[in-house]
């Protein structure tokens, strides 16, 4: 875990290393940014001389936390970097590292993008769902995305996407959850016929763009991002991470409105199923996390144990229905 | 009945609560130590409900293998379902077990999957809602929003 008080002089060390200055950084008290718990993200001011004049630059830190969620720095970077490229709003990373014996976990620093994350008004919100469908509509086999696992046919991004999550699970689980191994079955056997390939962010939503005014300035947190099916993102927005903004229902009506993108109320319980597996298995890594001493702050107890519990009850009442329908 | 040392683990958990809701967070003002200082509550008052029940799965593991051994008495065909699942400890194994069986009834129409998910699927889902309840003062306390301590 980040001790932001020892890491503060080992920043600035780091920043001068890289940065042409007169004399050396100096970095302010870091600031914790209070959004997501998958990394430990500071804001860091910078300030310096370069070549007689003073400087003072803000730079977003973004610190690994010991194998939360299953993700790295390495696999979010590449797909920054490339989503950057490709004219998507994305920040700017300026340096990667992943020498340990810097700050004791790899990470990377960015650019500050001035705005919020917090709620955003009506024109943002409508800004993130257009770009959010945008980024579905990329060509990502000409954009030369360097995932880790591209899948042949859409099925298959299923698949994959499911094992993944599983392997999260088993990594940081204590005791197996048969919920769960029900569920992977299950979202396999039962998955849609009118998948499509598309880019997809994975943890899209509130708290995971900044916008300025009317407008989004940049997409945030990567690490899920991977090619698999659109409603996946749809359904971790309107049915997970936006809750707070709409309820599901009104979020499907104002997804067609805004897109043009229609999904089926089928469509829609299976996804939310699908999500509610992902959510679950990731947060597992958070018990592991706790446990053994890697981070144990009180977040990581929560989200390990009842936060994961809350996913599986979810899923398992879905689950539980279609068979109660399958047998009427 | 053993004499309780004085002050009890509870009595210690209830002053931590206290101390921090009434000394710490109204002199807190950063939103991430406010935010982490409710989450601490809501671990503190996890601690306090496992000491007043049942801290380890044994109750849950051994009905698990009660309902797990009857469906292998009455489908014998289950057994290939289940080989080579044995793990490192009883519960493991149980729970890998049940684990097995819940995913081969999603695939099939048999009168064993049927009786798969009528017989050990509700048990599985009383027991993960009953380790959700007993997580539940983590969950509710995970926004930072710290509740009264009771006592």
């Amino acid at each position: 875990m980040l001790n932001i008080e020892v890491a503060r002089p080992q920043i600035a060390a780091f920043l001068s290393a890289k940065l042409s200055t007169d004399g050396g950084v100096e970095v302010g008290p870091l600031e914790r940014i209070t959004i997501g718990h998958s990394r430990g993200m500071f804001r860091v001011n910078a300030s310096y001389g370069q070549d007689g004049a003073a400087v003072e630059r803000s730079f977003a830190l973004r610190v690994e936390q010991a194998g939360m969620f299953g993700t790295n720095t390495l696999d979010e970077v590449r797909t920054m970097r490339a989503m950057r490229a490709a004219g998507f709003p994305v920040a700017n990373i300026r340096w990667v590292e992943f020498d340990p014996a810097v700050l004791g976990t790899p990470f990377f620093l960015m650019d500050w993008v001035e705005g919020s994350s917090g709620p955003p008004n009506d024109a943002a919100l409508r800004d993130y769902v257009s770009k959010l469908h945008g980024l579905h509509q990329m060509d990502w086999r000409q954009k030369e995305i360097p995932f880790a696992r591209i899948p042949s046919i859409p099925l298959d991004a299923v698949h994959q996407q499911v094992d993944r999550w599983m392997d999260v699970h088993r990594w940081g689980r204590v005791l197996p959850e048969p919920l769960l191994e029900e569920a992977a079955t299950w979202l396999k056997r039962n998955a849609p016929d009118d998948l499509h390939l598309t880019l997809v962010h994975g943890d899209p939503g509130p708290l995971n763009f900044i916008h300025d005014g009317d407008e989004v300035q940049a997409f945030t947190d990567w690490e899920f991002s991977h090619i698999g099916d659109p409603n996946e993102d749809w359904l971790f927005l309107g049915g997970m991470r936006g809750r707070g903004v709409m309820e599901p229902p009104q979020w499907r009506e104002y997804i067609a409105d805004v897109t043009g993108h229609v999904i089926t109320k089928e469509t829609w319980a299976y996804w939310d199923v699908f999500n509610q597996f992902k959510g679950a298995c990731a947060n597992t890594s958070a018990l592991r996390i706790f446990i053994t001493g890697a981070n144990p702050a009180p977040n990581m107890a929560a989200i390990g144990t009842a936060l994961k519990l809350s996913m599986i009850n979810h899923l398992s009442t879905i689950i539980g229905n279609s068979y109660a329908q399958r047998g009427e | 009945m053993p004499e309780a040392k004085r002050p009890t683990v509870d009595e210690v958990l209830a002053g931590a609560l206290h101390t921090i809701e009434n000394q710490l967070l109204p002199n807190l003002e950063d939103t991430w130590a406010r935010a982490a200082a409710g989450q601490l509550m809501g671990t503190l008052e996890y601690a306090r409900v496992l000491l007043a029940g049942d801290e380890n799965v044994d109750a849950q593991v051994d009905a698990v293998e009660t309902v797990v051994g009857g469906l292998l008495h009455d489908h014998p065909e289950l057994a290939a379902v289940l080989e080579g699942s044995e793990g490192e400890t009883r519960g493991f194994t149980a729970l890998e077990r049940a684990s097995r069986l819940l995913s081969h009834a999603v695939a099939n129409d048999s009168e064993a999957a049927e009786a798969i998910r009528t017989e050990l699927r509700p048990l599985i889902v009383q027991q993960a809602t009953d380790n959700l309840n007993e997580t539940m003062t983590m969950l509710m306390a995970f926004g930072g929003r710290p509740r009264r301590v009771e006592h």
